[in-house]
C-alpha cells in the first residue's frame, strides 16, 4: 500500500530540529523504507535546513521552509508526521491521512500534548515523543485504519453570533 | 451610636450603586439592540485577531464559515508585530485566501506594536507599553468593528477591553465573541481564563465538553472548526 509512497512530515510555523534529526538517522529512515515508503518530503519551518543523510538510505528525502498552503503535499502523502499544532492535526485528519504526531516536549506551556493525547486515546491518530519515534515507526502498522475524526460543526456557532448582531437565521442551512 | 448617621450614607450608596447597576443594564439592553440593528442592516464589520499558525488556522476556518452570509461585509485582521515579520504573515494569509474555495469578503490588515521584547530594561518596557496600547486603542477604534472575533492569542485580551471599553464611550456597540482554541482539550488558555474571568465576551465558545462543564458560561457547541 506504500509502495513508493510519500512520507510528508511538517513542523508548522515553528521549528522542531529535534524531530527532523531523529527522522534522518538510520533507525528511523530504515523503518519507513521496511514500511514500503521511498520518498521523505520534509517542512522544517524556522529550523535549520535538514543535514545529510546516510549514503544507503533508500529514500529520496527532500525540504523546504514554508509553503502558504501544506494542502498538495497533504493529499500526495501516505503518511504524516506531525508536530502537535492544531492546525497541521486538523489538516491532515480532515485528509484521512495515516497521522503520527510528535510532542514536542522542549515547548514551555505544553498543551498541544492535550490534543495529541486526546486524539490518540479516542483512535484517531498515534501520538509519541521524539523518544518513543523509533519503537512506533518499528511498530507501525501500514493496514492500520484510524477512526475518522467527525467533521466540524461551524452552523451552530454560526447561527449564534448571527443572534448576537441582529441577522436572521434563516438562510444558514442554505449557505452550508 | 452611629447608626443615625450613617443610616443616611448606606442609603445613599446603596441608592448610587442600584443606579449606578440600572444604568448599566439598560446601556447593555440599548447596545445589544443596536448591534442587532446593525447586523440587519448588513454591514458586519469583522475585527479578527491573528496569532500563531493554528491559531490562524482556526480563525480562517471560522470565519470562512461565517462569513458565508452576506451580511459580514468586511473583515480586518489584526496582527501583532512579532519576531516573524508581520508583513510576511499577512501576505501568506492573502495568499491562503485565495487558497480557500468559498467566497471571502474584503480583508484588510492592522499590525499592533508589540508592547515587550525579551530583555528589555524597566523604563523602555513602559514605553513600548504605553505605544501598543495607544495602537491597540488606534487600531480597534478605527476599525469601527461590530464584531470582535478572537480565539486566544496574547493580542486578544488588550483587544477585548479596548473594545469593551470603547463601547462605553462611544455608545457604539461592538459584541466580543471568544473561541477557544481545538487545542484546549482540559484547561483553558491563559488569555481565555482572563476574558472569561472578566466576563467581557459576549459569548465564550469552548469547543471540548469537559472544558465546558468546568467553566459555567461557556458554550460547547461541538467541534467548530
Amino acid at each position: 500500500m506504500a509502495d513508493g509512497g510519500l512520507v510528508f512530515v511538517t513542523v508548522g510555523t515553528t521549528q522542531f530540529d529535534e524531530l527532523v534529526a531523529a527522522l534522518l538517522r538510520p533507525p528511523a529512515l530504515d523503518a519507513l523504507a521496511r514500511l514500503g515508503f521511498r520518498r521523505l518530503r520534509i517542512q522544517h519551518g524556522r529550523g535549520a535546513p535538514p543535514g545529510g543523510v546516510p549514503a544507503a538510505c533508500a529514500l529520496r528525502v527532500e525540504s523546504y521552509a514554508f509553503k502558504p498552503s501544506l494542502a498538495a503535499d497533504m493529499d500526495e502523502a501516505a503518511l504524516v508526521i506531525s508536530h502537535a499544532g492544531s492546525g497541521s492535526i486538523l489538516e491532515a485528519l480532515g485528509r484521512q491521512k495515516p497521522l503520527l504526531v510528535v510532542v514536542n516536549e522542549a515547548l514551555m506551556d505544553n498543551h498541544q500534548a492535550e490534543l495529541a493525547d486526546e486524539l490518540g486515546a479516542r483512535g484517531h491518530l498515534v501520538a509519541t515523543r521524539c523518544s518513543g519515534l523509533r519503537r512506533v515507526l518499528d511498530e507501525w502498522d501500514a493496514q492500520r485504519e484510524f477512526r475518522p475524526l467527525p467533521d466540524a460543526q461551524p452552523l451552530p456557532f454560526c447561527a449564534h453570533v448571527d443572534a448576537l448582531l441582529g441577522i436572521g437565521s434563516d438562510t444558514r442551512e442554505e449557505a452550508r | 451610636m452611629g447608626v443615625g448617621e450613617a443610616a443616611p450614607w448606606t442609603a445613599a450608596v446603596a441608592a448610587l450603586w442600584t443606579a449606578v447597576m440600572l444604568l448599566v443594564l439598560v446601556a447593555r439592553g440599548v447596545l445589544r439592540a443596536r448591534a442587532r440593528r446593525r447586523g440587519r442592516e448588513k454591514h458586519v464589520r469583522v475585527l479578527a485577531v491573528l496569532g500563531s499558525g493554528g491559531h490562524t488556522a482556526e480563525m480562517l476556518r471560522l470565519l470562512t464559515s461565517l462569513c458565508q452570509r452576506e451580511e459580514y461585509a468586511h473583515v480586518e485582521f489584526v496582527l501583532a508585530d512579532t519576531d516573524l515579520s508581520s508583513r510576511a504573515s499577512a501576505e501568506l494569509l492573502r495568499e491562503r485566501l485565495v487558497h480557500t474555495e468559498r467566497p471571502f469578503p474584503p480583508v484588510s490588515f492592522r499590525v499592533i506594536p508589540r508592547s515587550r521584547e525579551v530583555g528589555q530594561s524597566y523604563l523602555s518596557s513602559v514605553l513600548t507599553t504605553l505605544r501598543a496600547l495607544v495602537g491597540t486603542i488606534a487600531t480597534v477604534s478605527a476599525s469601527r468593528a461590530d464584531l470582535v472575533l478572537c480565539n486566544g492569542p496574547g493580542t486578544c485580551l488588550p483587544v477585548c477591553l479596548v473594545a469593551r471599553a470603547l463601547t462605553l464611550v462611544t455608545l457604539r456597540p461592538t459584541v466580543i465573541v471568544y473561541v477557544e482554541s481545538m487545542a484546549r482539550v482540559r484547561s483553558l488558555s491563559l488569555t481565555g481564563r482572563i476574558v472569561w474571568k472578566l466576563g467581557i465576551a459576549d459569548a465564550f465558545f469552548v469547543q471540548w465538553e469537559c472544558l465546558a462543564a468546568r467553566h459555567p458560561g461557556t458554550v460547547f457547541r461541538g467541534r467548530l472548526c
